[in-house]
Order: structure tokens, then sequence, then C-alpha cells
């Protein structure tokens, strides 16, 4: 724990050195990063500043990928990546996969179209860096949907009938999971069944939510159809693309060696276990710009340091998004 | 009928929350009775109703209009005149978004200057809005508010369409509160040549507060001053244009300056923080603190954080605090504020200076912004001169008879 300290205060010391808005934070909140001596100390920084500044901590001639958030509401979050950094995030994705899967690559479905389909691989959406990240534990990859974003049951089952009876992954945004596995996928054209598949999916609960499914349901619905046992929810963002957590058999997200969390009350002071917060995440991973420690926009329950799953880390759910609707003011009108 | 303006309000794309949907159009004479009788009843419905008192904003409006109040506009107002006065005809009113209060003042200035208006609601589903309106309706219904009902409507559309452009045709003047782009957006549409606007932009406002004279006070009058200060920035979370944001010390001296502690214990009893509203107040903050070279805390309490700045220069209007953020900054003298006000500056709220040394400060030639000095506590007063404007002036047309 101590040198995932040292390693965050060397990162945001690099990043206040090298990002004229990021000092200006540090500064204006005097903070000296050499003094910190506890994790929860580490300054965070709102997630929406990467809507409103450029942060970078390299040379601007040294980023070679962008990557932007789908951004739902309004503005959408812009991150720029070093070759160091983009590395990086494949690194430990990879550490934190394997950790959970094995060293040994599987077979693996992705519920969404080929990303060869791009044409400016420059400007990456979250969606297919997600897809890029998640691949580093596959082999063998096939695309479920085709070009005409129709199901490709014949590419599906030519698949199935050469992998069925191994560990197969299929990866895919929770809301994809619903559209196309729960929705649109017609199992009486499958000729071999997912007995073996492992479903991992994330990419936030609103659309679900909305249509009031839990995660519970999700499993339930998704058991019931396909006989599928084990959907790993993970929770990740793109401002931290490269460290995720995941979702362990009792439904809790671990934390791991690569990224931590801390609950934070109304008076952003830690939150007390059970009790619902804002959620922050602090990861190693970053490296071009000062996204090491994040507050966002998400609440999050921490459930304790310890978890009856056998698996190390800290346990946490995540609850739902935070509600800014209620602005008083005269500012403006909408 | 020769001369008669109608203006038809049904269409798809206008919801009529309630009202008439055409409105005819006449010069009604300022202060008439049936529109005092109104906004009298209006205010007492409000008063009467305990449940009602959480909102402080709603309830500042219906103590603004009670009867004695509007009363002595009504004679200040023919005291002083001597030509006939009427309103101007149909108004537009487009009010900020989520803050009833506003949208509750421009009817009721429209209302009192003799004019006929259509108000746009921007959120009718916001806690305010919906009891307001829902006040106003029932009276609407009152056989002896007849002409109010006939002569007035409240609004909803979305800001895309093309409602706003189309009503700027017709109306005879429009009462317009927004932000830069809002403003600039209705200044380019076409309106009659005789349509009179009224322009309530965004502005800035500071407090100046003499140290000396507050270590001075006793606990009960630091307190008092305290609530007052709180009253003017956390009732609509430090959103309100006449808020301060940026308080100067005069002869701020080596003493330990407790006002913040004060107002921290303060707002910690009074003000209900959420997470919401925590991840906005957050979100403002780090957007300041990114952005500027200039800063630094001085204070960070429970609910509070003051942040110093170490030099006054034309980026502080931009410093503005949210549900718990000041800014501060010690001067020696008024002087300083000549350089630093300028046409964005709406109000500033004042301690323990005499007034008349603030009135000279505003009479210098070059101050050249400025709308209201007031003592703290005053600072989200709204009244029939504000902004800079007397309103009635704004929305009458005289009639001269020799």
């Amino acid at each position: 724990m101590d040198n995932f300290l040292t390693e965050i205060k060397k990162k945001i010391s690099k990043h206040k050195n090298n990002c004229k808005n990021y000092k200006n934070f540090i500064n204006s909140k005097n903070i000296n990063i050499d003094k910190i001596n506890k994790l929860e100390n580490i300054p965070f920084i709102h997630v929406n500043m990467f809507k409103d500044y450029e942060l970078v901590s390299v040379k601007r001639d040294k980023i070679f990928l962008e990557l932007n958030s789908s951004g739902t509401s309004g503005k959408s979050s812009k991150i720029f990546l070093d070759k160091e950094n983009s590395v990086n995030q494949k690194k430990y994705l990879q550490k934190i996969l394997q950790n959970e899967f094995g060293q040994k690559r599987q077979p693996f479905i992705i519920l969404g179209q080929n990303p060869l389909f791009l044409k400016d691989r420059r400007k990456i959406g979250a969606q297919v860096a997600a897809f890029l990240g998640f691949s580093l534990i596959g082999k063998n990859f096939f695309y479920l949907k085709n070009e005409y974003d129709k199901i490709d049951y014949e590419g599906l089952n030519n698949f199935l009938s050469k992998h069925w009876k191994e560990k197969i992954l299929i990866f895919g945004f929770t809301s994809k999971v619903y559209e196309i596995l729960i929705n649109q996928i017609n199992k009486d054209k499958l000729k071999f069944p997912l007995l073996n598949a492992t479903i991992i999916h994330g990419g936030g609960w609103k659309k679900l939510n909305n249509i009031g499914l839990t995660n519970d349901d999700l499993k339930k619905v998704i058991y019931k159809k396909l006989k599928i046992k084990k959907v790993i929810n993970y929770f990740g963002f793109i401002e931290q693309t490269g460290s995720i957590f995941l979702e362990c058999s009792l439904g809790y997200f671990h934390t791991n060696d690569i990224a931590d969390v801390y609950i934070r009350d109304k008076d952003l002071n830690l939150a007390k276990k059970n009790q619902e917060g804002i959620l922050q995440c602090i990861s190693i991973v970053p490296t071009s710009y000062p996204g090491n420690s994040i507050i966002l926009e998400d609440k999050a329950i921490f459930k304790g340091n310890i978890c009856k799953c056998g698996k190390p880390g800290k346990i946490f759910t995540v609850t739902g998004r935070l509600n800014k609707a209620d602005v008083r003011g005269c500012s403006d009108i909408s | 009928m020769l001369g008669d303006a109608v203006i038809s309000l049904e269409s798809k794309e206008i919801n009529i929350i309630t009202g008439s949907k055409k409105i005819l159009k006449k010069n009604l004479v300022p202060f008439n009775k049936v529109s005092l009788d109104f906004l009298t009843k209006l205010s007492q419905t409000i008063l009467e109703q305990k449940k009602y008192y959480k909102y402080n904003d709603l309830i500042s409006f219906a103590f603004w209009c009670r009867k004695g109040n509007l009363k002595k506009k009504h004679y200040n107002f023919f005291n002083h005149k001597s030509h006939i006065t009427k309103g101007l005809g149909i108004l537009l009113h487009v009010p900020p978004s989520n803050t009833p209060v506003a949208a509750a003042y421009s009817f009721a200035f429209g209302l009192l200057s003799g004019n006929m208006n259509i108000i746009r609601i921007s959120d009718p589903n916001l806690e305010n809005i919906k009891i307001l309106l829902g006040i106003i309706h029932k009276l609407l219904k009152v056989k002896k508010f007849k002409k109010i009902k006939e002569n007035n409507t409240f609004i909803s559309y979305e800001r895309e369409t093309n409602v706003s452009n189309n009503l700027s045709n017709l109306v005879d003047g429009r009462v317009i509160w927004g932000g830069e782009k809002t403003i600039k957006d209705f200044k380019k549409m076409d309106t009659k040549n005789s349509c009179r606007d009224i322009f309530f932009d965004d502005k800035y406002s500071i407090s100046i507060i003499d140290f000396k004279k507050y270590c001075l006070l006793s606990e009960e009058k630091k307190n008092n001053l305290i609530k007052n200060f709180y009253n003017d920035t956390f009732v609509m979370d430090q959103n309100a244009c006449s808020s301060p944001h940026l308080i100067f010390w005069l002869n701020k001296n080596l003493r330990k300056n407790d006002f913040w502690e004060r107002l921290d214990n303060f707002v910690e009893k009074k003000y209900e923080l959420t997470k919401d509203l925590q991840n906005i107040k957050y979100d403002r903050l780090n957007k300041i603190l990114f952005k500027f070279d200039f800063l630094k805390e001085s204070k960070n309490l429970k609910r509070i954080s003051i942040y110093k700045v170490n030099n006054l220069n034309s980026e502080i209007i931009n410093l503005r605090g949210y549900a718990g953020i000041f800014f501060e900054t010690e001067i020696k003298n008024l002087n300083i504020l000549e350089k630093v006000i300028n046409e964005k500056f709406q109000t500033v709220t004042y301690f323990g200076i005499n007034r008349l040394t603030l009135e000279n400060l505003a009479e210098k030639n070059d101050v050249t912004g400025l709308c209201r000095i007031v003592p703290i506590g005053q600072a989200i007063d709204m009244d029939l001169i504000w902004d800079g404007k007397n309103v009635l002036n704004e929305l009458t047309r005289l009639i001269e008879v020799r």
C-alpha cells in the first residue's frame, strides 16, 4: 500500500510540474504533495475538468491518441495519451483481467461491430477503447453484429462449433447485453449452447435502471434465456482507462493493485461503511494527464475491507448518478 | 375594431399553463384596482400557509407584494407624475430558469405597470414554480379576477422553437432575464419599432466590510450580521446576480477574523447541503481553481471554503461561488474599487462603511458600473428599481396633456 501511495505522489507531482491548470489547482489549495502521508489525503479533482480543460502533462507533440467520452449529457471528456500512457493502460488492464481470468487467452465474442470500420483512429470513443482493452485476454475474436448492425448467426454458429466446449468470454456494454442478448437474439437459431460462457459488461446502468432493471434482474433473465451463469459487471470510466473494478460472485466491486477508491460524504469527508456517498477513484495508470485521483458524479457505498467471497481488496457498490438538475439562480434561461 | 390587436397563443409549440389563450391589447392604468387586488390576494394566499414558509424566496415575494407595501409604491408613483401614465400593452416575459421568484416579480412588475403579460416558464415542474402557479391558477378562477385572467397567461415552450421569435414580433415590450447569449439572441429578434425592452443581464456582486467596525460589534450583532449575509447568499445557493461572491475587507489588521467560522456554524445549522449540491459545488470550485493562478485557500471549513485573491484584476468577475465558496481580499481604502468596478457589477453590500462614502464612490466619473449599494442583508430584495432601471418607467408611456 505504501508503494501505491508513493507511486501516486510521484505521478501527481509530475502532473503538477507539467500541467498548468493542475498546478493552479494544487497551489491554490496550498497542497504540499511531498508531505502527504495517507492515500485518503491525495487531492482529487472533479471529473468534469476533463470536459472543461484540455489537461496534458507531457509535451503536446508526444500526444498520439485522444480518447473521447460518449458524452450522453452535453460536453464530452477529452483524454490525451502519449505512448507510455497508452502502453501502461494495456499492461495494467491485462494484469487486472489475468488475475480474474487467468493467463490463458479465451475465445472472445464482442457484442457489437468490428471497430475496424472506423475512419479516424486518432479519435476513438469509449466503447471502442473498451473493446480494444478487453481484447487483451481474448483470442479468435468474433463480432456478433455484422456491418449492417444485424446479428450474424452464421458467424456465431461457426464460432461456437469450434469453441463451445471451451471457456468463452462475451464482452459488451451493459445496455448492449440487454439489447442484444435479451431482446434481439433468437435462441432457436443457435446450434450450440453458451453454457461455458462468461459475460463481462460495464458502462453504466442508466438505460436499464430507466426500465427498472437491476443487476440481479439482469443476471436472472440472462440465466433464464441463455443458461449463462457467470455474468460479471465491471466499473470503469474513460478518465481512468486501464484500471477497472471487477464484480465478485457476491456482487461487490473489488479494488486491486492498480486502483483504489474512497467513498465521500456530502462534506467530502470519508463516508462510513454502508453510508451512500460520492465515489472517488485513484489509479496509478495515468501519466500523460492528471487523472490519478478523480471524484466522479456517481453515488457509491463502501461495504468493507474484506469480502466473504475470499478475493482481496476493499469492496463497494455503485448505486447511481448524482442529480444535477436542481440549480437555483438567475444566470441563464434554458 | 380599428386599432385592436390580438395575440393568440394557440399553437402546437405552446403549452398554456394558466391564463388566457388570446390576449387583446389594451393600455391599462398602472396600479389599477384589479391588479392591486390580485397581487394582494396572491400575497395573502402564500403567507396564510405555514407549509410554504420553507420557500424563502416565495415568502420574500409574498411580503413584497402585500397590501401596505404596494400602497406605498402606488402613492410614490403618482405623487411625482404630472402626465397621464399608461401601460405599454402586451409584454413578453422571459424570466431566468429555475428561479420562481424572478418569474413572480416579473409578472408583478408587468401587472403594476398596467400591462398585459405573457410569461414564459422554463421549467413548470420545479417545486416553487408549481406552488406559485397553482395559487395563481386558483385565483384566476375567481370572478372578480376575470380581467386578470383575460389579460395574462403563463406558458411554456421549448427554447429551440420559434415561439420567442414570433411573440417578440407582436408584443409592445419585453422583459428578458438571462446570460450574455440569451440577451444577444433576443436582441437579434425582430420587434415592433415601438417595442420597449428591459434586459436583466447576468451581473457580478461584491461585499465590503470594515473589519475594525465588525470587531467592535457585540456577539448578538455579529450573529445578526452573519444571518443577513447568509440570507444574501445561501437562499439561492449563491446563484442570484445580486449575491456577493467577493468580499473586500477594509482595515483588516492582524487580529483574527472569526467572520467565516461564524458563517460556517450558521450554514451548518441552516443550509441543507446534499451530495447533489456538493457535486455542483466542487465542480464549480475546481473549474475556478484550475483556471486562475492568483488564488490561495485561506479557510477550508466544514461547509464553506474561502479563497484569497492575491491580485485584483479584470478576471475577478469570474470568481462565482456556489453553495458555500467565497473569495476575499484586503484593501486599504475604497479607491481601489474605482479601478475594479466595471459595467458587469450590480450590487455592493456593505457593513461598517458610511453610506455617504459609498455614494461618493458611486458618483465618481471613473466608476462605470454598479446598480445598487445596500447594507448586508438586502442583496436579494427585489424592487421596482432593479438592476439600475426604474422598471415602472420602462414599462409605461406618458401622455402629455396641456
